[in-house]
């Protein structure tokens, strides 16, 4: 389990990003971590992964501080930043000389993963373009079968059908033993992926809950169909109203993740406080 | 599991960096040698081959602590590059693995090259130099007491316990930054240097010379103080403390670099 508590941090002390901020994040599930530009997201996930300490409060993974940045827990954990670097050594050079500090590194599953996304074996990494490092950094890390994977924007620079692969690998590699946090601005990408959604807002982590939950407790639909005295949230569009009602009835309806994060960070603590 | 020194671990990353960088190692002694070969051939040719074992001494001093300096300042470059720390960060390797590899590549195995490379390039150039006279130049003896290899090692590592945790400090221009610093602490050392020799003895001095020498002058007699050879050990003691110090604050300073 991953524990984050207590959690205060800031670049300055007098600009706090997180306050007494506390999440546990349970094996098995890939989370959706949301926000604004400059609400946190990457910070917070360093501060998962141990690259900024916090100035109050901890996270743990297994048991290891991660500010501590001890092998055994970055034998258990896996960060794809947003900005990557590769040497220059070819995919193949890359895992001989890496993959042996990562206990579980399926070797099979790297390569595997590499073909489905048609990267070369045998290229120069460095030379290769965004995208193309974006996708060995994506295998390689899937390939690590660390317990906790933290993707920041992973599908920044993939193309369209790079990132309906990305989906399909994402959820293929998925085991009960592991965990899978994706940061991203890009919602749509998150379609079909995730199960549990996270959003960060003002200092705190507002949502933190399954997609499941969300469906239970939120209807999703459009307003000519619901009672507006239900409605918890409406935006309109082209030709019409996208709403969030109480789910009442208790109707299965897909979450619409777009409409739910904008509600949240327009602040309207109706939908909030009827999720919590 | 032993989180701070596993030595499969260490032999892993030592391989590791060493098939990441060995290009721009092997490029880096290639600019020695041949800087090394320019001024050297360069000095026998100006002095009609009368290439000494004491310019030798101070080609290698200065080339030495010089390259060792700037080649340490650049050990932890991938600090200064957020998309390279983090991959290095997030290597599972202990911290002081991670310091250990930077450590002996930058201190021993730098030491080793050099000097061999130095002496490659002094015999070719000695062997040019004395296949046409009678008059033969002796080579280099590091071991002798007139150019020991002892005081070109401890201005060594002084310098790289500096540029060492400068490279770590420093995010951008390593060298130049430590160099400043060094330039500073020096010149507030120089100015307050013999107030505070003036002050501990209670007379006025003429000259002195931190560690080495002082001078006082009384009517028209002029009285120079050394230190005891006996007092050396202990000089050289405190100068490894030093460095000791520099090589420990550049680790923790590792262990709590963030990104």
């Amino acid at each position: 389990m991953i524990e984050i508590s207590n959690l205060t941090f800031g670049y300055s002390k007098k600009k706090l990003l997180f306050k007494n901020l506390n999440l546990k994040l349970q094996m098995g599930h890939i989370y959706g971590l949301l926000g604004k530009n400059g609400a946190g997201k990457s910070t917070l996930l360093k501060n998962l992964a141990g690259l900024v300490f916090p100035l109050e409060g901890q996270c743990k993974l297994k048991g290891y501080r991660a500010a501590d940045r001890l092998p055994g827990f970055l034998q258990e954990l896996f960060f794809i930043p947003e900005e990557i670097y590769l040497p220059g050594t070819s995919a193949v050079q890359f895992a001989q000389s890496t993959a042996h500090f990562y206990p579980k590194f399926d070797e099979g599953q790297y390569f595997r993963m590499l073909a489905e996304f048609d990267v070369p074996q045998t290229s120069i990494l460095s030379k290769l373009s965004f995208g193309q490092q974006k996708k060995v950094m994506i295998a390689f890390g899937l390939a690590t079968n660390t317990t906790l994977l933290i993707m920041d924007e992973p599908t920044n620079g993939l193309d369209i059908p790079s990132k309906a692969k990305f989906r399909r690998i994402i959820a293929g590699a998925l085991t009960e033993e592991r965990c899978i946090i994706i940061s991203t601005h890009q919602i749509r990408d998150l379609d079909s992926l995730i199960d549990s959604l996270l959003i960060v807002h003002e200092q705190e982590i507002v949502l933190n809950k399954s997609l499941d939950e969300i469906a239970e407790r939120i209807y999703f639909g459009s307003s000519a169909l619901l009672d507006k005295e239900m409605v918890l949230y409406e935006e309109p569009h082209r030709i019409g109203l996208n709403t969030m009602s109480v789910n009442h009835n208790e109707v299965f309806s897909k979450v619409d993740m777009e409409l739910l994060f904008s509600a949240v960070i327009s602040d309207h603590k109706s939908v909030i406080n009827h999720l919590n | 599991m032993n989180n701070i020194f596993n030595l499969r671990r260490f032999s892993q990353l030592f391989i590791k960096h060493t098939q990441e960088y060995y290009k721009t190692y092997l490029l880096s002694v290639g600019v020695i040698v041949a800087l090394l070969a320019a001024i050297l051939g360069f000095i026998s040719y100006v002095s009609d081959g009368n290439l000494g074992v004491k310019s030798q001494y101070a080609i290698f001093f200065f080339f030495f602590i010089g390259a060792g300096s700037i080649f340490t300042s650049m050990i932890f470059s991938e600090l200064g590059n957020s998309r390279k720390s983090i991959t290095m960060l997030m290597l599972p390797a202990s911290h002081f693995e991670k310091y250990l590899v930077a450590w002996i590549y930058s201190f021993l195995i730098y030491q080793l090259v050099f000097t061999l490379s130095f002496y490659a390039v002094d015999l070719i150039v000695l062997m040019l130099q004395n296949s046409g006279t009678d008059e033969k130049m002796a080579l280099l003896d590091l071991q002798s007491a007139g150019t020991p290899y002892g005081m070109a090692l401890i201005a060594f590592a002084v310098l790289h316990g500096i540029t060492f945790l400068g490279a770590v400090f420093f995010e951008k221009l390593h060298f130049i930054k430590s160099a400043c610093l060094v330039a500073v602490f020096g010149l507030f050392i120089i100015l307050i240097n013999q107030p505070l020799a003036n002050v501990i003895l209670g007379v006025k001095l003429e000259k002195v010379v931190p560690f080495a020498h002082a001078a006082i002058k009384e009517a028209d007699n002029y009285y120079a103080l050394e230190p005891q050879s006996s007092i050396k050990p202990i000089m050289i003691g405190m100068t490894y403390t030093i460095v000791m110090i520099l090589w420990i604050g550049a680790y923790f300073k590792l262990k709590e670099k963030q990104v």
